[in-house]
């Protein structure tokens, strides 16, 4: 008796094969055709694509089947590779540049890039923007979030491509196409449990549908016996959710539903809220109520009250969708929040500035934001007038001086991206990024 | 049940040559037929493919019950087969069932016998066939020759262009502020034989011809180098008892 085989699981077994296969997303099958075949006429302006999207919305598929049923030689590296900086320059750093031994075109496609941010792939992502720097080929990234801020050097070179949850009705369709090919029969009624418990990810729906149909019992005690799927909504989605929730009872449950932080969806929050929200007086009420609620984030992070924290998350999820319920506004596309973009492009600035203020402080006893203010003025005047001891006596380095003979007082680069947008938005909105300013709160999310 | 069974006078030989496998792949399926071990596989970023064969009659004793496909960790089975000393006869031998590859290292002379196991892998995507290419030109060149220009290439640049000529071969490359080139002139005692009508070149990776060369150099002192215009390159070592052939697609900037 050889070892037992583990029998095919369906969802590689009934992968599409070719791009009409591919079920539903219509708009982004289409987008990601364009773009790669725009590769036959000269190199697009992207050489990139980044699919991005909910798991089992058809990413990965889409590009395998293009692939084997153009003929295209598909190099791929998965999450389950290595993948440091090392590898991904090692393995792909020549597959972006040499043909293939079967003389065919080629494409790269690397899984999974919003998992890259581990300790293990350290520099993984400086890698791949590299490479896309490179590439004679076209890379396809897919992520299902790729709204991370230690993606954004792969995000500005690549062609952003969303896919979406597949409706209730796609996957069905597709179940019962599998269980005729299976030669199976499973109740209808069953197949369309499966489809709307699978909140649109066809992966997770043919896994729930090869253990329906092969476990040999009553499908429906079986299905009831597979837990509820806890799905990740990434920020867009949860937007979508917390300014879509007409009730209380509705808006409150949805932070269980993200990885994200409780403060990037605050800041999410807050700097949409002027887009979806456009009467003065129900505006007024939401930005009281996110005050109300960053007071008490602020508090239970201060106070290390972790119980205080339900009441900010609480306002947090269900203020701003019932809020915006009792002006019945339509409200404008959701954007990636100007201040995390702008910290994120700031950050070798501040990082200088950090470490001036260190050396000072060391040497003054004095607090950080003292020196700032009081200090650094005349230091940066004694710098300018060419005082190399006072700089010795710090210990600053050369770019450390550069910095402070340059700069202006405060920290004044505002990108153009940011400009733009701030010019666009309304009053309000300014006056409330101060505030969020003002009150200390860390960027970005961490995912240590 | 046992369905392969190797027996070889000494270890070296199989893993110098399973050494150089191990330039292209790290893991790889071998084809055990009556004819002898066949492994073709390409590397993750299909740039080089290795196709390998040690013939039935190399070794003392060559088994095989039923055609059969083993994929296995080449480097760890290198590794294994390195433990060898120079009086230790060798017996591999594969156990469908188990799924077990078993390496004894037995010395005669000494009384000892040494077992070691490795566990086969699953494979990934099965045995491939080598493309079937037709070439402009040929040369039969010194391989330690061929490898020092490959080596003095490196300081310059990341790729070499490979030229032959009716009367010369040329490894070539070209960085931002210095170039090498090394000429083999047909007659002279690095170069065995040129079949060319005209000039035909092509450019590649010093790091993958680097990686295959060089093990392949101790191998053989010849090394057949077949060359189309911007197409692979196919590097031949021949070797008693089987083949151990290399392709390596061009550059394309």
């Amino acid at each position: 008796m050889g070892l037992q085989r583990v029998a095919i699981p369906w969802t590689e077994k009934y992968r599409p094969r070719r791009v009409s296969e591919v079920v539903g997303n219509g708009e982004a099958v289409q987008a990601f055709l364009e773009w790669v075949r725009s590769w036959s006429s000269g190199r697009p302006a992207k050489k990139a694509a980044l699919l991005h999207g909910p798991p089992g919305t058809g990413k990965t598929s889409l590009v395998i089947a293009f692939a084997e049923e153009n003929g295209y030689d598909l190099v791929q590296l998965n999450a389950s590779d290595r993948r440091s900086a090392e590898d991904i320059k090692n393995l792909l750093g020549q597959a972006v540049r040499a043909a293939s031994v079967f003389g065919r075109r080629r494409i790269v496609l690397i899984d999974e890039v919003d998992g890259l941010s581990t300790v293990a792939d350290a520099g993984g992502v400086r890698a791949i923007a590299s490479l896309i720097d490179r590439t004679e080929v076209p890379i396809v990234l897919v992520a299902n979030d790729p709204w991370d801020p230690s993606l954004q050097e792969l995000r500005s070179r690549c062609e952003m491509i969303g896919f979406r949850r597949l409706r209730a009705k796609e996957v069905l369709s597709r179940l019962e196409e599998i269980c005729r090919r299976e030669g199976v029969s499973v109740d209808r009624e069953v197949l369309e449990s499966i489809a709307e418990r699978s909140k649109g990810d066809m992966r997770a729906a043919i896994n729930d549908l090869q253990l329906v149909a092969t476990s040999g019992s009553d499908p429906r005690r079986v299905l009831e016996s597979i837990p509820n799927r806890v799905i990740e909504l990434n920020a867009f989605e949860l937007l979508g959710r917390i300014f879509g929730a007409h009730r209380f009872s509705e808006g409150r449950g949805t932070l269980a539903n993200t990885d994200l932080d409780v403060d990037t969806v605050f800041t999410w929050v807050l700097d949409n809220l002027d887009q979806q929200i456009r009467d003065p007086q129900a505006l007024h009420e939401a930005y009281k109520v996110l005050a109300d609620a960053d007071l008490h984030l602020r508090r239970a992070t201060r106070l290390q009250r972790w119980e205080l924290m339900k009441y900010g998350t609480i306002l947090l999820s269900a203020g701003p969708g019932v809020i915006k319920a009792t002006v019945a506004e339509k409200g404008g596309r959701f954007e990636f929040p100007a201040r995390i973009r702008f910290m994120q492009q700031t950050k070798d600035v501040r990082t200088l500035a950090d470490s001036i203020l260190t050396k000072v402080t060391r040497r003054l006893h004095m607090s950080r934001a003292k020196a700032a203010v009081h200090f650094l003025p005349y230091l940066r005047l004694m710098l300018k007038a060419g005082d190399r001891g006072i700089a010795r006596h710090f210990r600053l380095t050369e770019e450390e001086i550069g910095y402070l003979v340059s700069r202006a007082p405060e920290l004044r680069v505002q990108p153009a991206e940011v400009r733009e947008s701030v010019e666009e938005r309304a009053r309000p909105q300014a006056k409330a990024r101060r505030a969020g300013t003002a009150s200390g709160r860390s960027t970005g999310r961490s995912r240590a | 049940m046992e369905v392969l069974r190797i027996r070889l006078p000494n270890a070296d030989y199989i893993s110098d040559l399973l050494k150089a496998v191990t330039a292209v792949v790290e893991e790889g399926t071998f084809r055990a037929t009556q004819e002898g071990l066949r492994l073709t596989a390409m590397d993750p970023a299909h740039i080089s493919l290795v196709d390998f064969e040690l013939r039935a009659d190399a070794a003392e004793e060559y088994k095989v019950a039923k055609e059969t496909e083993i994929t296995v960790n080449v480097e760890e089975l290198v590794k294994l087969l390195r433990r060898a000393k120079k009086t230790d006869a060798l017996v591999i031998s594969y156990d469908d069932e188990l799924r077990r590859l078993n390496v004894t290292l037995s010395d005669m002379r000494g009384g000892k016998e040494r077992l070691f196991t490795l566990n086969t892998l699953e494979p990934m995507g099965g045995t491939m066939n080598p493309p079937s290419l037709t070439f402009e030109a040929m040369a039969r060149l010194d391989s330690d020759s061929f490898y020092e220009a490959i080596e003095d290439s490196k300081p310059i640049a990341d790729a070499v262009k490979i030229t032959i000529r009716p009367d010369m071969v040329v490894v070539a490359a070209k960085g931002e502020t210095k170039s090498a080139q090394h000429r083999f002139v047909s007659g002279g005692p690095a170069v065995h034989e040129i079949d060319a009508k005209s000039e035909v070149s092509a450019s590649f990776s010093i790091a993958y011809l680097e990686k295959i060369v060089k093990p392949g150099k101790s191998l053989s002192d010849e090394l057949e180098v077949r060359l189309s215009t911007n197409r692979p390159i196919k590097l031949s070592f021949p070797i008693t008892y089987g083949r151990l052939e290399y392709l390596v697609a061009p550059r394309m900037d």
